[in-house]
Formats: C-alpha cells, structure tokens, sequence
C-alpha cells in the first residue's frame, strides 16, 4: 500500500493550512517541494511523519512506517555534544552516530556541543541524525539551510544515493537544488497549501 | 599560590570577619543588655554548647530531629514530583487535586500542627508537617519544568522512536534541573523550619524543638542559643551537602562543565 494523504484537512489558529489536501509518495527517488515560506510546506510534512493529526481525511501506508526526518529547527539537546545527539535517535549506538557524522564531513565536531558550532554545522548534526535513523522514508525540511552551495550539493547528494529505492521528500527554497537532483519537483503555494507538478 | 587556592584563602577569610562582626555586635549587645536570662553572652553560649557537645543526648536529639526533617524533606519533593506528573498527565487529577494543593500553601503552618497532632502520632508529626511544606514547593517547580520543557525536543524524540527512559534522562532531567534545585533549596529551608516549629509544639522524645521548649520553661536562654545555632548549622549544612549532590548531578548535563 502507497503511502499518500486523502482529503487531508488541517486548520491552525482560524486559518485552513490543508484543504481537501491529497497526494501521494512516489515509491521512490527526490521530490522536491520548491515554494514560499508559510504556505503549508511543513505541515504537510509534520503529517506525513505523523506528528500532527488532520482535522478530517485519512493518512494511508503510514503506520508503522519509520520516518528519516530533519526538521525546519535542528532540535539538538544543548547538553549533549555532536555524536551523543545523533546516538540519541539510534538507541546511543556512539560508533553509527560516528559514521552519520562522517558523512556529513563533521568527524571534527563530534565531541563539541551545538552551542560550540556554527549555524551551518548544527544543520549537519541534524542532518547526521537523520541519516543515521536510516528510516523507510526521508524528509528533509530546508536542509541546506547555512550551508554553502557546495557543501549542500555533496550532502544532498549522499542522502540521494543512499534513498534511491526509498522515497525522499525535500522542502527547498532554493531552485538550484530541485533543478540539479529532484526526479520531480513541486511548486508549492499557498495556504491552503497547493502543489502543481513541473 | 595559584589563583584558585588564593581566592578560597580570601573567601575564608572573608567569611570569618563578617563572622567576628557580628559576634562582636552581638557581645556588644550583651555587655549593654547585662542579663543573661535576655541576652546571654556569646562566649557562654559557646561554653554551653561544647558542654552539650560531649554529652550522648545531644547528639541522639540531634540525629532524631535531623532524620524527621531529612524524611519529611524527601517525602515532599517526591510527593511533588508525582503531583506534577500526575496533574500533566490526567485533567480530572488537576481539578481534583489543585485546589487542595492551593489550600496546603495559604494555610499557617501552626493550623497544621494543631489538626495533625489529633490524628498522628508526636514523633511521626515533624515529618508529615516537612512533608506538608515541601510538597507544594516541589510540586510547583516540577510543574513549572515539565511545562517548560521544549515540546520541539519531546516531538523529535517521538519521531525518532527514542525509549521513554532515554527521554526521561536526556530530555527531561537536563530540563528539570534548575526547577528541581529551586524545589530542593528553598523546600529544605522551610523543612527545617516547619519541622522544628512542629516539635516545639508537639514536643516529641529527642527532638531538638522540645530541647528549645524545655530551654524556655526552665528560663534557660542559653541553651535556646545552643539549639538555634545547632538548627542553623544543620540547615546550612544540609543546604551546602545537596547543592554539591545536584551539581554533582548537573555535570553529566551541564554545557559550561563539558567544555
């Protein structure tokens, strides 16, 4: 069974973010979600990953479903350093989160504390954290945020290759990214949000 | 001498003159009161107290008292915590248990001693007046805690399927830290003070609030002295041992000791 939302609704403080909202999760490969801040971007990602439950419509082949998912925010523990923050979503295994950091070229870092870094290497933790849970599907909200273009390329780029037969969803603001490695892309409007295929 | 050992010389330093200010004050106050029944003076106190000092009876009161409040301290910051817990978790607990809560911090505390002392025991009845104190204080802070601890975090855990116990000691301990220390100070302080004034009324066998009424029936003042001062050593001494606990506790969290 697909994973997709159905006549999704969801209503926040008086405004309708999704309205009679559907779509469903290619089987595989990046979709980019391109589009203005506000619009419903998130919220339809915060469903999807279960976090929020719509007003009305149903969310189906989600159950169960494990959700790679890196937030708008980093949402790291300010107690904890680099390598502990990324164990903490893999049951403290210290070696994975290791590996996870390496890859998103943070070997260095691993023992300093989220305060300690800068905005960009924070957004990698996070990343870290993601790619180490190495679950079914993978959500990417604004990830290159604070990255520089080249660096963002090579980290999105592993994260690609690696969810090749899973499906991957990332909310972008910048075009570069959707154009040189989405195999389909949204433009997002709203809200209520909108999605229409390019 | 490096700086470190330099400064605790100072701090010391510091700490006995203000130390011998005020015995001076208080000798000064003395000499011109010059009744011992109103105003003993301090080195009579301090030769009354190295008398008690090698007696067994001073130090059984002593420990007697000391383990009431320690029980009834300890009680109440747990009870507390379980309130907190509880009230987060269900909203008929809250309505339910709210207003009594409410009710237990307006009341005097001699209201207290004076309903209690019908129905419980006098040695047991320190402990549920300390117990009666602290609740409210803990229960208050680890509310304000829980309610306060990031609700981003808690969410990302969720996602991340993390165990409820690794929540509880990565997320929500760090977070209840500073809420659970102002709990431990000031319910500590109030402890002391209500479980003494609870034994001065109730006067239960080896406590040191009986010690401090018999003192004042018997026109013994300075044993008074000798008694107070014994309370406010415990209590500072108390303070000082579960402050160096929770920072003991805090390092394993604390971001300025990592670095």
């Amino acid at each position: 069974m697909s994973m997709a939302l159905r006549q999704v609704n969801i209503c926040f403080a008086g405004r309708q973010v999704l309205r009679d909202f559907s779509f469903t999760v290619p089987e595989s490969g990046l979709t980019c979600l391109v589009g203005p801040s506000g619009c419903g971007k998130t919220t339809f990602f915060r469903c999807l990953a279960g976090l929020i439950e719509p007003d009305s419509g149903t969310a189906g082949g989600l159950e169960g479903v494990t959700v790679s998912m890196a937030f708008q925010e980093n949402r790291l523990l300010p107690w904890f350093d680099a390598a502990e923050n990324v164990a903490f979503a893999v049951n403290n295994d210290r070696e994975l989160a290791l590996r996870a950091l390496a890859v998103m070229e943070l070997s260095d870092a691993a023992d300093r504390l989220p305060a300690q870094l800068s905005g960009g290497m924070q957004r990698r933790v996070a990343l870290a954290r993601a790619w180490a849970y190495n679950g079914r599907l993978l959500l990417l909200d604004e990830p290159t945020a604070g990255l520089d273009e080249e660096l963002a390329g090579r980290v999105i780029r592993r994260f690609k290759d690696r969810w090749q037969d899973r499906p991957a969803l990332l909310i972008t603001h910048e075009r570069w990214l959707a154009d040189r490695f989405a195999d389909r892309i949204y433009e997002a409007s709203g809200p209520p949000l909108t999605l229409k295929d390019t | 001498m490096k700086d470190g050992g330099l400064n605790k010389v100072k701090s010391v330093a510091r700490a006995l003159a203000v130390l011998a200010f005020w015995l001076a004050v208080w000798a000064a106050l003395a000499a011109l009161v010059h009744k011992e029944l109103l105003l003993p003076r301090p080195d009579l106190v301090l030769e009354r107290f190295f008398a008690l000092l090698v007696t067994n009876q001073f130090w059984l009161v002593t420990a007697s008292s000391l383990l009431r409040i320690v029980e009834g301290f300890a009680l109440g910051l747990t009870g507390g915590g379980l309130l907190a817990l509880l009230m987060q978790k269900s909203r008929i607990a809250t309505a339910l248990l709210q207003p009594l809560v409410q009710v237990v911090r307006s009341t005097p505390v001699a209201s207290f001693i004076i309903l209690a002392l019908v129905w419980i025991d006098k040695p047991l009845l320190p402990v549920f007046i300390s117990f009666l104190m602290v609740l409210p204080i803990s229960w208050a802070n680890l509310r304000a805690g829980l309610e306060n601890t990031d609700r981003q975090l808690l969410e990302m855990a969720a996602l991340f399927r993390v165990r409820r116990l690794d929540v509880w000691r990565r997320i929500y301990f760090p977070s209840l830290h500073p809420y659970l220390l102002s709990a431990a100070t000031t319910g500590l302080g109030l402890a002391w003070k209500s479980g003494i004034t609870a034994e001065v009324i109730a006067a239960p066998r080896l406590a040191v609030g009986s010690e401090l009424q018999a003192a004042k029936v018997n026109l013994e003042t300075a044993d008074a002295f000798v008694w107070t001062l014994v309370v406010a050593i415990l209590s500072m001494a108390l303070e000082k041992l579960l402050l160096r606990m929770m920072k003991r506790g805090k390092a394993r969290y604390a971001p300025e000791e990592k670095a």
